[in-house]
């Protein structure tokens, strides 16, 4: 009976690639008001879409490749750490999905809109991932911002910095440990006070794969229109959370995750 | 309403039409959504392709091209176990513009990627017999060999496109998801997909790390006919990936583990240092290699466990190290056995 080595040796499974995810997720006060279809606050919907992209993942082919990390702003930023570390797998176990309700209770909304903080704290999540040397170098990053506000602490200028830093510099370093290493900032308006132009503005283009994967799954029209290009989806028409918004913003974050790596 | 009614011939040239409305969607993808249908009593899996989908890559005239070559070739004549259930249709059919295929489905149907991810459903399939999975692995070869003798380029190999259930006549390996092949020689049926990249195999495009001139093509290169057109990277790329991911999902078959397992992470780097300890010390072709335990990615006892685990597979750990270790150490522009050959070899 050759079983009992074997399963010991299979405690350490190597992979040849990791996908991570970042979750930059708006905790201001204005996320607390009840413009969804239910009329539950637009907090607790975004805390229940991570979770369903959380199990998402954790079913995909791609599970053993995800690595999940949370940043949650307002005037404060808090990167969600746990043992140690900011991203977590989500397989063989949900760590992630462990870890992001553990955040949940003390990130509740109040206060403003730090996104320039997040996104340099988002940077510092995907730092740590290019320094780690327990996976492979092949990596492929996308950050996804979801707020219904505006830049309130620092200016306009520093969230163009902000993520420039993120899509510029962290990339750079990616790329220098894997030719085929590539980072996307993907973002998300909640509402029609966000500054959905500088939105825009900072979120990457998408790749002909993912432009391509986003129309066989039905959201492509909801992804910057007219034209089509950046990873960008605009608040829900008349500001109010409909379902069918936010089913194509799950859909959205899962395709560019899996896509990550076809950019 | 009447576009839901799809209508079906089955290959015993029976007819019948189904309204998907009443079938249970089980998954909604880009390409095709797939439904279960219980036909009086037998189970039955309805794939329906996006209109997109149809026009690019034909998949019912692609099925039946890819069948009859098949069924040219003498010893394929009775398809290997592994490609009878899943990967051929028993019937076709239409949807407006939308091509339906229909497979019989498996009981109890697991991914074995699922089966890798998860340590419990891995321990159950390891607490299988080693001879059962050296000969679902040997089928696997088999089916695979198949494919390539008829001139089919399966190139989305994938641990997530192999699943196990049983077939009617108990729990076997299946191969699906061929409808996307691309058929050598042949402008009509290109390659419209590039290989998802599984996470569980060191990828082929690695092997450039190792002086071999070849390139994945990129997407905005679809379709691409595999042809003797094709220039030389990319016919490296397509041999060799039909060859080395192949002989990965063999292994993981046969053990769920990868060939290449002890390495820190999947990657060409460490790989590298193998190839070029085993080449500069000339050791015995043994599987794994004895660099392995040498550079101290394996301890002695885990080495030796590993030799017992794969010595099971008899040849064709020799040609593990024919094409994992002394390919790669020669730069060959192609793997020195096709996966027909390497399954004659076995045989």
């Amino acid at each position: 009976m050759a079983l009992p080595p074997i399963v010991r040796l299979l405690e350490r499974r190597p992979v040849s690639y990791t996908v991570l995810v970042v979750f930059v997720l708006d905790r201001s006060l204005s996320m607390s008001v009840t413009r969804t279809y239910d009329r539950r606050s637009k907090w607790e919907h975004l805390v229940e879409l991570v979770e369903r992209i959380l199990g998402r993942l954790h079913r995909s082919s791609m599970a053993m490749a995800f690595r999940v990390g949370f940043v949650w702003f307002s005037d404060t930023v808090e990167k969600v750490t746990s043992n140690g570390r900011s991203y977590f797998p989500v397989k063989p176990r949900n760590i992630a999905l462990e870890v992001f309700r553990e955040s949940v209770d003390r990130n509740t909304p109040a206060g403003m809109t730090a996104i320039a903080d997040a996104l340099y704290a988002a940077s510092s999540i995907v730092e740590e991932y290019i320094e780690d040397k327990s996976i492979p170098s092949e990596k492929y990053v996308t950050v996804f911002l979801l707020t219904d506000g505006k830049e309130t602490v620092k200016t306009e200028d520093d969230v163009l910095a902000a993520a420039g830093h993120l899509t510029f510099e962290c990339a750079e370093k990616l790329r220098s440990l894997h030719e085929r290493n590539s980072i996307g900032l993907a973002t998300i308006a909640l509402g029609l006070d966000a500054d959905r132009q500088l939105l825009r503005d900072i979120a990457s283009y998408l790749s002909e794969v993912q432009r391509q994967a986003l129309e066989e799954h039905g959201v492509l029209s909801l992804v910057d229109p007219p034209y089509h290009e950046k990873m960008f989806i605009d608040a829900p028409q008349r500001d109010e959370i409909t379902r069918d918004w936010e089913e194509a913003v799950r859909r959205f974050i899962e395709k560019l995750s899996e896509t990550a790596t076809v950019r | 309403m009447s576009l839901q009614v799809a209508s079906i011939v089955f290959a015993d040239g029976t007819m019948a039409m189904v309204n998907l409305a009443s079938l249970e969607l089980v998954e909604s993808g880009g390409e095709a959504d797939i439904y279960l249908w219980d036909r009086g009593g037998e189970k039955l899996v309805v794939k329906v392709f996006s209109e997109k989908q149809t026009s690019l890559a034909k998949p019912v005239e692609r099925m039946a091209t890819m069948l009859r070559r098949l069924l040219s070739i003498p010893e394929c004549r009775r398809l290997p176990r592994c490609l009878s259930v899943r990967s051929f249709p028993v019937g076709f059919g239409s949807l407006g513009g939308r091509a339906v295929l229909v497979y019989r489905a498996l009981r109890g149907f697991t991914l074995l990627s699922e089966v890798i991810d998860d340590p419990e459903k891995l321990k159950s399939y390891l607490s299988r017999s080693q001879q059962e999975r050296r000969a679902m692995a040997v089928d696997v070869l088999r089916g695979l060999a198949c494919l390539d003798r008829a001139g089919i380029a399966h190139l989305d190999l994938t641990t997530a496109n192999t699943a196990l259930g049983d077939d009617g006549n108990g729990f076997w390996v299946h191969l699906f998801d061929l409808e996307t092949a691309s058929i050598r020689g042949s402008r009509e049926y290109p390659l419209v997909v590039l290989p998802a990249k599984d996470v569980h195999y060191m990828d082929s495009s690695e092997l450039r790390k190792a002086g071999i001139p070849l390139r994945q093509p990129s997407a905005s290169e679809l379709p691409l006919p595999v042809t003797h057109e094709l220039d030389q990277e990319l016919r490296s790329w397509v041999e060799w990936s039909l060859v080395w991911y192949g002989l990965q999902l063999v292994a993981y078959v046969y053990t769920g583990l990868s060939p290449f397992h002890g390495l820190p992470q999947l990657s060409m780097k460490y790989w590298l240092e193998v190839v070029e300890r085993e080449k500069r010390k000339r050791f015995r072709p043994l599987w794994p290699p004895k660099a392995m335990a040498e550079l101290g990615f394996l301890s002695h006892d885990e080495y030796q466990q590993l030799r017992r685990v794969w010595d099971g597979l008899g040849r064709l750990a020799h040609i593990f190290y024919q094409v994992f270790v002394l390919d790669v150490a020669q730069s060959r522009p192609r793997p020195s056995l096709s996966l027909s050959a390497v399954a004659s070899y076995v045989r």
